[in-house]
C-alpha cells in the first residue's frame, strides 16, 4: 500500500519530535541562529513535507534546512538523516558514518531497525509508531530521552551486533 | 452581670476557672484546628499538583507521537492514589486525548470530552474534589494539559474525625477544669463561710469574745485577722462608752451633791436670820447680821466658782476656749494669787513659800493662767495635809515654768495619768469636795497657750505639778498691750469671765 499524502505529514511531524526528545551533546544550543539540518538520502514522499515543515516551522527554536543528499559524505553537518528504502544496500556504511557523527538516523522500511537505524517508524494498526535500536543510540554520542525507549518498541540490540 | 452577682461563691469560682480553661481552650483549639485542617487541604493540593507534574512528565512523548494506548497505561498507574478520581489528557486544542477513571469508586464521574486550554499549572477546588491541571511540555515545546481529579472526601472525614478528638479532648479538659475547681473552691468559700458565721453569731448573740479563726496567710486571712480587730476594737470601745457613762453618772451625783451642799447651808442660814428678823428683829445685833452675810457670801462664792468651772468645762468641750493674750509678768502674777492665799494657807495649816525670778514676761492671758495658779495652790493646801507648800517661777530660754510643790498625801502612781481627765477626781469626793474639774481646765488652758502641763508623784510623799509656758505669742505682733491675738481671739465678749 502506497503511503498516503496525509501519512508522509505524519512521518515528518514524528522527526520534528524526536528532534524535541534527543540532545546533540557537540551542536549549538536550542534557540540559536544556526540552522536545524535534516538531510534526507534517496527518494521519499516525506522530503516534501520535511520542506514544507522546514518553511513553517522551528526545530528546537532553531531555523531548519532540509538538504537532499545524494553522498554518504554529505551527512557530515546533518543533525537527523532519513534514510530512505532505496538505501538498503548501502544501508551498513551509512549507518557506521553516522555512528561517528551525532546523527540521529530516520527510517520507514520494514527491516532497516534491526540493520541500526536507531528509530524507524512502522505502523501499528492504524497508528505510526516506531522502533528503536536500544544498541546504536547507545553506541552513538547522542542522548535520546527515556520517553523514547518507553514509546518505541526495542529492535537489534544483541541479535543486531551479532550479524 | 447582675446575675452573675447574685451566684454563690462557690458557683462564681467554678464560673471563674470554666471562663478560665474555655477562653485558651477554644482559642488554641481553633487555631491549630484551623492550621490543621488547612494544612491537610494543603497537603492534598500538594501531592495531587505533584502526581499532575509527575503524569505530564510522562505523558509527554504520548501525545507527541500520538501514542493514546500507552497513555492510558500511564494514566492507569495513578490508579492508586488513595484520592484518585480520572486522570486525563487533552491535547492542545483542548480535546480528550486519553483518560483512565476509576468507575467502581466514582460512578457519577465523567471525564469531560474538551477542557478549556490552561496555561499553567494550577489547582482548582471544588466543594468534594480538586482538579489538578498541569501542561504537558517537553523541552519548552508544549503538546497539551494533563488533568487530574481526586476527590477530598477522605479529606474531610479525616477532619471530621480530628474535629470530633478535639471536641472530646476539649471536653474532657472541661470537665476536669470544673471538678478541680469545684473541689478547690472550698479553700476560698469554707473560710468565708465561717467569717460569715462568726458574724452572724455576733449580730444575734452579741458576744464579742466571738472570733474568727485565721486558717490562712492569703486575703481572706487577712480578711479574717481584720475582722477580729474590728470585733476587739468594737468591744474596747463598747466598754469605753460604758465607763464614759459610769463617770458621767458619778460626776452628776458629786455635783449635785457639791452643789447642794452650800444650797443647804445657805437656806439654813437665810432662815435663821429671816426668823429672828420675822421675831421683830430686836434680838438680833447688827454684827450677828454681818457675819451671817460674810458667811452666806462665801457659799455663794463657792457656788459661783462651781458653776464656772461648769460653763468652763462646756465652752471647752465646744472648743470656744479663747484667749486674751496681754505682756505679762508671770512672777508679779503668781505672787499676787500666793498673797491670796495666805489666809487659806494659814487655816489649812501649810507655810506657802514663793520664790521667783525679778521678772518673767510673756503673751500670756492673764485671767486663764491666773485660774490656773490658784487652781493648783488650791489643790496643794487642800491635799497638802497641812505641810509646806513651794510656788516656784522661772524662766528658761523661751520657755517659762511654774512649779508647785506640796508634800502631802500624794496620788497613786496608777492615776497620774488619769487626773487631767474631766470629771475624774482621784481623792475621795466625801472627804475632798470638789467637782474634779480643775486639773481638766488647767490642762486645756495651758494647751491653749502652747504648754504643758505634767505633774509628779508618789502615794503619801506629795505631788509637784509642773507647767511649761512659751513665753512668745505665736504671732509676735499680736501680743501688744490689751491687744487681742487676731488669730486666736474674737474681740472681747464683755460678759462671761
Amino acid at each position: 500500500m502506497p503511503p498516503s499524502l496525509g501519512e508522509s505529514k505524519l512521518k515528518a511531524e514524528f522527526i520534528d519530535r524526536f528532534a524535541r526528545f534527543t540532545e546533540w551533546p557537540s551542536s549549538a544550543p536550542d534557540g540559536s541562529a544556526q540552522p536545524f539540518v535534516i538531510g534526507v538520502l534517496g527518494r521519499t514522499p516525506v522530503a516534501p513535507q520535511l520542506e514544507e515543515l522546514a518553511r513553517r516551522r522551528r526545530i528546537l527554536e532553531r531555523p531548519v534546512e532540509v538538504r537532499r543528499l545524494t553522498q554518504i559524505d554529505e551527512m557530515q553537518r546533518c543533525h537527523v538523516v532519513w534514510i530512505s528504502g532505496e538505501w538498503r544496500e548501502r544501508l551498513t556504511e551509512v549507518v557506521e558514518q553516522a555512528k561517528e557523527r551525532e546523527i540521529l538516523t530516520v527510517a520507514d522500511t520494514e527491516g532497516f531497525g534491526e540493520r541500526g537505524v536507531m528509530l524507524n517508524i512502522a505502523r501499528s494498526g492504524r497508528m505510526l509508531s516506531f522502533e528503536i535500536n536500544v544498541e546504536a543510540v547507545r553506541n552513538s554520542r547522542l542522548r535520546l530521552s527515556s520517553q523514547l525507549f518507553r514509546l518505541g518498541r526495542p529492535v537489534g540490540g544483541r541479535r543486531a551486533s551479532g550479524r | 452581670m447582675r446575675r452573675f452577682r447574685s451566684l454563690s461563691v462557690r458557683t462564681k469560682l467554678v464560673a471563674i476557672a470554666l471562663a478560665g480553661t474555655l477562653v485558651p481552650l477554644s482559642t488554641a483549639i481553633a487555631f491549630v484546628a484551623t492550621n490543621d485542617i488547612r494544612s491537610f487541604r494543603g497537603e492534598l493540593e500538594r501531592s495531587a499538583a505533584l502526581m499532575a507534574e509527575v503524569a505530564s512528565e510522562y505523558s509527554a512523548a504520548e501525545l507527541a507521537f500520538n501514542n493514546p494506548e500507552e497513555s492510558r497505561r500511564t494514566l492507569a498507574k495513578l490508579e492508586h492514589l488513595p484520592e484518585f478520581e480520572y486522570a486525563a489528557l487533552y491535547d492542545l486544542s483542548g480535546a480528550l486525548f486519553a483518560g483512565h477513571r476509576l468507575a467502581a469508586l466514582a460512578p457519577a464521574v465523567v471525564i469531560p470530552p474538551r477542557i478549556e486550554a490552561r496555561p499553567v499549572a494550577e489547582v482548582a477546588v471544588f466543594e468534594h474534589h480538586l482538579l489538578a491541571f498541569h501542561p504537558v511540555e517537553h523541552r519548552r515545546a508544549r503538546f497539551g494539559t494533563l488533568v487530574l481529579r481526586t476527590t477530598t472526601e477522605p479529606l474531610e472525614a479525616r477532619v471530621r474525625t480530628y474535629l470530633w478528638a478535639v471536641l472530646a479532648a476539649a471536653l474532657g479538659a472541661v470537665a476536669l477544669s470544673v471538678g478541680l475547681a469545684a473541689a478547690l473552691q472550698r479553700v476560698i468559700a469554707q473560710p468565708l463561710g465561717n467569717l460569715t458565721e462568726a458574724a452572724r453569731s455576733i449580730a444575734s448573740g452579741g458576744d464579742y469574745s466571738v472570733r474568727a479563726g485565721r486558717v490562712s496567710e492569703d486575703e481572706i486571712g487577712m480578711l479574717a485577722e481584720a475582722f477580729n480587730t474590728m470585733v476587739a476594737e468594737v468591744d474596747r470601745r463598747q466598754h469605753e462608752a460604758q465607763e464614759a457613762v459610769r463617770v458621767r453618772d458619778d460626776f452628776l451625783s458629786v455635783a449635785s451633791h457639791e452643789l447642794r451642799t452650800p444650797l443647804t447651808a445657805l437656806k439654813l442660814r437665810l432662815q435663821m436670820l429671816s426668823a429672828k428678823l420675822g421675831r421683830g428683829g430686836a434680838e438680833i445685833e447688827a454684827e450677828q447680821v454681818r457675819q451671817n452675810i460674810e458667811v452666806t457670801l462665801r457659799h455663794l462664792q463657792r457656788l459661783e466658782k462651781l458653776v464656772a468651772g461648769l460653763l468652763d468645762v462646756t465652752r471647752i468641750t465646744a472648743g470656744k476656749l479663747e484667749l486674751e493674750r496681754t505682756e505679762l509678768d508671770l512672777s508679779a502674777l503668781a505672787k499676787e494669787v500666793a498673797a491670796r492665799f495666805e489666809d487659806e494657807a494659814a487655816k489649812a495649816g501649810s507655810s506657802l513659800r514663793f520664790e521667783a525670778a525679778a521678772s518673767v514676761i510673756g503673751c500670756w492671758d492673764a485671767f486663764r493662767l491666773d485660774q490656773v495658779i490658784t487652781n493648783l495652790l488650791s489643790n496643794a493646801l487642800k491635799y497638802g495635809a497641812g505641810r509646806p507648800v513651794n510656788l516656784r517661777v522661772e524662766a528658761t530660754g523661751e520657755t517659762a515654768r511654774l512649779t508647785v510643790v506640796d508634800r502631802g498625801i500624794g496620788i497613786p502612781s496608777g492615776q497620774l495619768s488619769r487626773i487631767f481627765e474631766r470629771f475624774e477626781r482621784v481623792a475621795p469626793a466625801r472627804r475632798y469636795g470638789g467637782l474634779g474639774l480643775g486639773l481638766y481646765i488647767s490642762q486645756q488652758i495651758v494647751a491653749a497657750h502652747g504648754g504643758v502641763i505634767r505633774a509628779e508623784s508618789h502615794e503619801g510623799t506629795g505631788a509637784t505639778f509642773v507647767v511649761e509656758l512659751p513665753r512668745a505669742a505665736r504671732s509676735p505682733e499680736a501680743c501688744g498691750p490689751g491687744a487681742p491675738e487676731a488669730a486666736e481671739e474674737a474681740p472681747p465678749s464683755g460678759g462671761g469671765r
